[in-house]
């Protein structure tokens, strides 16, 4: 491995694979969408690892991690900030709210109300937050990861469609396989910190492996692909709302990042077939409304079983 | 070597059974001499053990070509000085030169001229041949040609030196082969059997099939003894009624096929009256313009018969059937200008109850009252049975009462003539109670006439269909009552006490039901449901036209031939067209840039083995499929894999070398794959 970069992502990974036991794909996936900046929410029952996994992101990187909890009372000065009076009483100053960090985990953020949610989700596409008509740029790298669960629907807002299209990934991270379970059962207590790992990368090299990154290239029946892909959801006869031109430069992106992770510097196929379900999921709505996701996933399926793979 | 040994033998029985088939077909199916293929099947016998024992037959071998020179000679000699029978003289040649080259020994040549003429004596076979049998014949037929063929070509390449079994199938492959040709032989004899019928070549092969055509229904009948046809079993016609939602009763269907006016003494006689031909349109024939309210429709199929008589039930009024001009004479019978026909298969459109009819037909003429002389004690017999009744229908009751009692119904010691079967002995069949039941109601007034055809028939519920056969010939009476003719029977209905009451088993009806829709779709259909959707079609069109107003007839069918042209021209373009259009999108689709022809195979081989059941799976997935099943490849997977990502979506083509190494993998992935 001639690039030292390699050496700390791989480092980094297995870092992280090593605290969330079983779920190397999942992994894969939150890394690459990191790697390609995209924003991940990560949806399942408690106590899957959802809170551990953006915990390891966060502490892989030797950057700044804030948590912000979300409720029902949440306000949006909460996490983006305010202006004080300083203590001279001649100006305002800023005291920057949570949101200002590299990593952001938003905890349980359907509990939060809408007025919060879209606080945060400005702050996810622009990569800067407007307070009293001043701007401050958000640091770099910024990632949110978000969690909620499903399936508790009292007291939730859930994601309206133009929210849930702002993150570039959706992971589901399951109940672990019996080998990894009876191993956490083994070696954990209550107590345990099973993220307390060394950070092994730099923000500064977070910044220059998003360059490597965009440098992977992507063939243009690849990149036909994708479209097709993306397309193709728009036009199944059981979808209402179709996955957006931006959900298709994700999938492109997570696609190069995956490919990066692979030490690959092109693209092949399986790349973007890997990265679709997490990607397109959440931004297919199928007709009908209730249980959704399971139905988004099997159309997902079936569509990439009929659009034609690029050989 | 000994299985190899073993397959030998095989292919050289084979190719025997093929040298051989063609001459129970001639006897089975034609008049050839029996004499000439007894000699030519004891050539074939006497040359196989020959030929197993490989006895040296040099001398014979020699005197090969005199012996054919012989018999061209004595053929030509027969045919021009003897005979006089081209057939018969080519015939006898073929035979000569076939057991001759039985006898042999035998070269690969040798063989491939023997095929050739059993492959003529089974086309001569079929020409004169339409049945299922021959066509199932044919199945193992064609079959055993496959094998013979595959023999031949072995020993031709032995012969020539070459390694012979150089392509040894195994015997799962061959046995495909075998029925493949098998299926394609049946199918092949089917359509034959729907073309050569109406070729004309099958005229100078007629002469040679077998006469066992129906005959009977002659000009005349007596009161002969008829206990052969009462009990030949064969079938003489089969009926469907398409429209009728449940069986008719077989006990009321009189299948009509001649009617006798004229009493002579001992028998009845057809009364010669003008012929004219049935106004017709196509294939349909208009028997009766009128039109009636209610008719009855059956699709009646004939057997090869050796007589003209069209048979109908009860008035007919449209004949629809391909049989060239119909005739009819002033009686109503029906018959076809040539003598005899092969399976003929026509629609009958007929009224059961023929309505009263006042018209220009009127009254009957005077010959249905004829009665002749010396018979008065039979007149007065039927003027005392008559009696006072005052209508025709009454008379014919009470003589039909009279046959009611003191009669028995006889096929073996029936009365000799009509006057002791009325008076004395009263036992006999139906002829003599229609002739008897004839003549009376003549005595009483009410004229008559008597009919012959067929009564009843057995239903088969298999294929919904009436089998009539030889066995339910019956004669009747047809008496004018009331301004018509109505059908009355004598004879005591006998049913399942008949001692020839046919009654099928059920494979029997099988069989029969197979023969039946063969005759149906092979024999007849193709020809009628031509026409019927050339004319279907054709009649549309005029439909369509005049719905254009477009004017009827000729008008519209000089714009309609242009317009249909011009439809057909667009919609094969639009085919063209779309077709290019879909292939060109699946190419852009599946293939930025061709895909080249190594990675193409190994595509198409991967296919073949169910690993890309849809087009959503990119060769990753493929390659990672076929090394689960198989891990021992997965060194030669991962080595193409990456050389073929890297060519396929690398940022830059691969350098001609490793394209070539590329190629290289993608093939030996793929023997390795099929070892």
């Amino acid at each position: 491995m001639e690039n030292p970069l390699s050496e700390s992502l791989s480092k980094f990974r297995a870092n992280i694979e090593s605290v969330l036991l079983g779920k190397r794909e999942a992994v894969d996936l939150a890394m690459a969408s990191f790697l390609a900046g995209g924003h991940i929410l990560l949806e399942d029952v408690p106590g899957t690892g959802k809170t551990t996994l953006a915990r390891a992101l966060s502490a892989g990187i030797s950057g700044t991690f804030r948590r912000v909890q979300f409720t029902g009372d949440l306000l949006p000065q909460d996490i983006v900030g305010v202006h004080i009076l300083s203590e001279d009483r001649k100006s305002f100053v800023f005291s920057p709210g949570p949101l200002f960090a590299n990593i952001v985990l938003a905890d349980e953020i359907n509990r939060g109300n809408p007025r919060a949610q879209s606080a945060l989700l400005e702050a996810m596409s622009e990569r800067q937050v407007t307070v009293d008509n001043r701007t401050y740029k958000l640091p770099d790298p910024f990632l949110v990861i978000a969690t909620q669960n499903p399936y508790e629907q009292h007291g939730t807002y859930p994601l309206p469609e133009s929210q849930l299209d702002r993150f570039n990934l959706r992971l589901r991270l399951d109940y672990p396989d019996r080998e990894s379970e009876t191993r956490l059962i083994r070696e954990n207590t209550l107590l345990t910190m099973r993220d307390g790992i060394p950070a092994s990368l730099l923000p500064e090299q977070v910044v220059s492996l998003r360059e490597e990154v965009n440098r992977v290239a992507v063939h243009d029946a690849l990149i036909d692909y994708v479209q097709r892909i993306t397309a193709a959801t728009r036009a199944h006869p059981a979808v209402r709302l179709g996955a957006s031109p931006r959900s298709a430069i994700g999938l492109k992106a997570t696609a190069q990042a995956l490919a990066r992770l692979e030490e690959r510097d092109h693209v092949v196929p399986g790349d973007i077939r890997r990265a679709a379900p997490a990607v397109l999921c959440h931004r297919v709505f199928p007709k009908g409304g209730a249980m959704a996701t399971d139905a988004s996933r099997a159309i997902l399926e079936e569509i990439l079983s009929t659009v034609p793979a690029p050989l | 070597m000994i299985a190899a040994a073993g397959t030998e033998r095989f292919h050289r029985w084979v190719l025997r059974a093929h040298w051989l088939l063609g001459i129970p077909l001639l006897a089975y199916y034609t008049q050839t001499s029996p004499a000439l293929l007894l000699l030519a099947a004891a050539a074939w016998a006497a040359g196989a053990w020959m030929d197993e024992a490989d006895t040296p037959r040099a001398t014979l071998s020699r005197l090969g070509t005199p012996i054919v020179a012989l018999l061209f000679l004595a053929a030509t000699a027969d045919l021009f000085f003897l005979e006089r029978d081209l057939l018969a003289s080519v015939s006898f040649l073929i035979l000569g030169i076939q057991s001759t080259k039985l006898l042999l020994p035998k070269r690969a040549r040798d063989g491939w001229q023997l095929c050739a003429i059993s492959l003529l004596e089974f086309l001569v076979a079929a020409s004169v041949a339409d049945d299922l049998a021959f066509a199932l014949f044919s199945f193992a037929y064609l079959a055993a040609s496959a094998g013979a063929m595959w023999s031949l070509h072995e020993q031709e390449a032995e012969e020539a030196g070459r390694p012979a079994g150089g392509f040894v199938p195994s015997p799962g492959v061959a046995a495909r082969v075998l029925l493949l040709a098998g299926i394609g032989g049946f199918l092949m004899t089917a359509a034959l059997f729907a073309v050569v019928p109406r070729l004309e070549f099958r005229r100078g092969t007629q002469r040679l099939s077998r006469a066992d055509a129906v005959i009977g229904f002659s000009d005349r009948i007596t009161l002969r003894e008829i206990t052969g046809i009462k009990s030949d079993r064969r079938v003489a016609a089969r009926v469907e009624f398409p429209f009728l939602d449940r069986p008719p009763d077989p006990g009321g269907l009189y299948l009509r096929g001649i009617l006798y006016s004229r009493y002579s003494g001992d028998g009845w006689q057809l009364m010669k009256t003008p012929v004219s031909a049935v106004s017709r349109g196509g294939s349909l024939h208009v028997v009766d313009p009128e039109q009636r309210r209610s008719s009855t429709v059956a699709d009646i199929t004939l057997e090869p018969a050796g007589h003209p008589r069209l048979f109908t039930y009860g008035d007919p009024l449209r004949i629809e059937g391909v049989f060239g001009p119909l005739l009819a004479d002033q009686e109503g019978n029906l018959f076809l200008s040539q003598p005899g026909h092969a399976t003929m298969r026509y629609r009958l459109r007929f009224t059961e109850e023929p309505p009263f009819r006042a018209g220009p037909a009127g009254p009957p003429g005077r010959q249905y009252l004829e009665f002749p002389d010396g018979l008065e004690d039979v007149r007065a017999l039927g003027v005392g049975l008559a009696g006072t009744a005052e209508t025709d229908r009454a008379r014919a009751d009470r003589l039909l009462d009279f046959f009611r009692t003191g009669f028995r119904y006889t096929v073996s010691d029936p009365a000799p003539d009509l006057r002791s079967f009325l008076f004395s002995e009263k036992a006999g069949f139906c002829e003599h109670y229609a002739a008897g039941l004839a003549l009376l109601l003549r005595a009483a007034g009410v004229p008559s006439r008597v009919a012959a055809g067929y009564l009843g028939g057995e239903w088969n519920e298999v294929g919904r269909y009436l089998i009539v056969r030889q066995s339910d010939a019956h004669a009747w009476v047809e008496a004018w009552i009331g301004g018509r003719w109505v059908t009355l029977d004598a004879t005591p209905p006998l049913g399942a006490a008949s001692p020839f009451y046919a009654k099928t088993g059920s494979i029997g009806l099988y069989t029969d039901w197979l023969r039946q829709r063969w005759d149906k779709y092979v024999m007849s259909y193709s020809l009628r449901m031509q026409a019927d959707a050339v004319s279907a079609g054709w009649s549309g069109m005029r439909r369509t036209g005049r719905a254009l107003g477009l004017g009827p007839g000729a008008r519209a069918a000089a714009m309609a031939r242009p317009a249909a042209a011009v439809g057909a021209a667009a919609l094969a373009l639009f085919l063209l067209l779309r077709r290019k259009r879909e292939s060109r999108r699946r190419a852009g689709a599946e293939r930025h840039t061709p895909l080249p022809a190594p990675y193409g195979r190994l595509v198409r081989r991967l296919e073949r083995s169910g690993l890309r059941n849809s087009p959503g799976i990119p060769m990753e997935d493929m390659v990672a499929a076929a090394v689960r099943s198989r891990p021992e490849l997965s060194e030669d997977a991962s080595r193409f894999l990456s050389l073929y990502l890297r060519d396929r979506f690398g940022p830059a083509p691969l350098p001609p070398d490793a394209r070539a190494e590329a190629f290289r993998s993608a093939d030996r992935f793929r023997k390795r794959l099929s070892a």
